[in-house]
């Protein structure tokens, strides 16, 4: 294969297995969000106004607009697709087991890149500034108590954009060139415990064309699917008054805020965070199915019951 | 260009290409939209002041616009608040289809990657 320049660096041998899908799916979301970042970037350049007064009106604006109602619905979409496909990347590692040893560091930078995720969801769910914005703030303004006075002190929506727009992609950047290195570093991640490797080899830059590939027919769709679907943009926020839910990956704290209150909404996050990290202590052994992977299992199961919960359950205003 | 870019290629732009037709219906999408988060009557709202009626406005104009529009906006949050309502039953379904989806492709990676399987099988 001819290469040259920095493509060379790429053209390193990678087991055959990781052409198949399951091991290209932390890929496809990092082009994903080469997309995001483009079409944020856009977005935020030519119609988002960041002040509590002009933030709904300007994404009133988008909204209308032919060419910018278009990306904003892309962005939205991708934004749940990155997470879906983040989600499942972490399905898959458990799956094979590959945060044993040294992949553990892998797997805890993976978490803090999942972190920094949802920071991003929640900080573009308040620059709406619409009724789901301004609930969604209201909360976080909750959280923070007294100190959220100082933090938020001036315009809501800039700060809101700050968070989005510089200090979320730095964190993000910096985890991801470490999650990058160690994956380099390490190798791969291998088949699962058991497994037979075929022991045959293919070059990364191979691995990168088909990621390439399959993001690419992924954003397609996507850009199919934003001519059809408008995502949300509710009412001007009014105080006071609490009637939408968070948006899905969020979701399953609202049955929990419903039916515990609104300390769950610090408390069941940092539980989730812990229980994450420690997941690779629980491995215990080669055998077929791991301690690890059955509380996995059992959190995957629990959440899509809260979430389920949340969807279905009626409104109800925690905060008046 | 090698043989292998070639149909991801051609795929993606098939389905840009389909994107502008699929604009038709978005048209629809847009009526949609209007519907759903405009519908405060518009009698309340405050007329938007033309260039030339600038000189003629007052502080009381001014102030009457003002609460006119407060008004407005909370008629607008009540209609949103009823439109939510009305939206509700098709936010579930597609929450349930989303997670029952991620659910699903989970399954199916523990499934198909699950230990103690050949690499051939894996």
């Amino acid at each position: 294969m001819k290469t040259d320049g920095l493509l060379k660096g790429l053209d390193y041998p990678v087991p055959e297995y990781s052409m198949r899908i399951g091991y290209m799916l932390g890929g496809i979301a990092l082009f994903l969000f080469i997309i995001l970042t483009v079409s944020g970037c856009v977005l935020a350049w030519f119609g988002y106004l960041p002040t509590p007064e002009a933030a709904y009106r300007s994404m009133e604006a988008i909204t209308a607009s032919e060419t910018l109602s278009g990306i904003r619905a892309a962005h939205a979409i991708i934004a749940d697709v990155f997470i879906a496909l983040l989600l499942l990347h972490v399905a898959r590692i458990v799956a094979t087991r590959s945060y044993h040893g040294e992949r553990r560091k892998t797997w805890n930078v993976g978490i803090l890149l999942l972190a920094v995720t949802s920071v991003f969801y929640f900080s573009g769910t308040v620059l709406k500034w619409d009724q789901e914005g301004y609930e969604a703030f209201s909360h976080l303004e909750w959280l923070l108590g007294g100190a959220s006075e100082t933090v938020f002190a001036g315009s809501v929506p800039m700060k809101m954009l700050v968070l989005h727009m510089a200090i979320a992609p730095v964190l993000l950047v910096v985890l991801l060139v470490a999650h990058l290195l160690l994956v380099k570093g390490l190798g791969i991640s291998p088949l699962a415990p058991g497994a037979v490797e075929g022991g045959k080899s293919v070059s990364f830059l191979r691995h990168m064309r088909y990621v390439a590939a399959y993001a690419l027919i992924t954003i397609g769709l996507i850009k199919l699917a934003a001519a059809f679907y408008t995502p949300p943009l509710l009412c001007t926020p009014m105080m006071d008054v609490e009637w939408t839910k968070p948006p899905w990956p969020f979701l399953f704290l609202y049955p929990l805020e419903s039916y515990g209150g609104m300390w769950t909404l610090w408390a069941v996050p940092m539980v989730v965070g812990a229980a994450l990290f420690a997941i690779p202590s629980l491995v215990r052994s080669e055998k077929r199915r791991d301690l690890s992977q059955t509380v996995f299992l059992a959190g995957v199961a629990l959440w899509a019951v809260l979430t389920l919960l949340g969807a279905w359950i009626p409104p109800a205003n925690h905060m008046h | 260009m090698k043989k292998g870019y070639c149909l991801p290629l051609a795929a993606f732009f098939v389905i840009f290409a389909m994107a502008p037709l699929a604009s038709a219906h978005g048209g629809q999408k847009h009526a949609h939209h209007e519907e759903m988060h405009h519908e405060a009557p518009t009698a309340s709202a405050p007329a938007q002041p033309q260039a030339g009626q600038m000189q003629d406005s007052t502080a009381t104009l001014m102030l009457e616009n003002s609460s006119l529009r407060k008004e407005n906006e909370k008629l607008k949050s009540e209609a949103g608040m009823e439109a939510a309502g009305r939206e509700a039953p098709k936010a579930k379904m597609r929450t349930t289809f989303v997670i029952g989806g991620i659910v699903f492709l989970m399954a199916g990676i523990f499934i198909r990657y699950a230990p103690g399987k050949t690499g051939d099988e894996n």
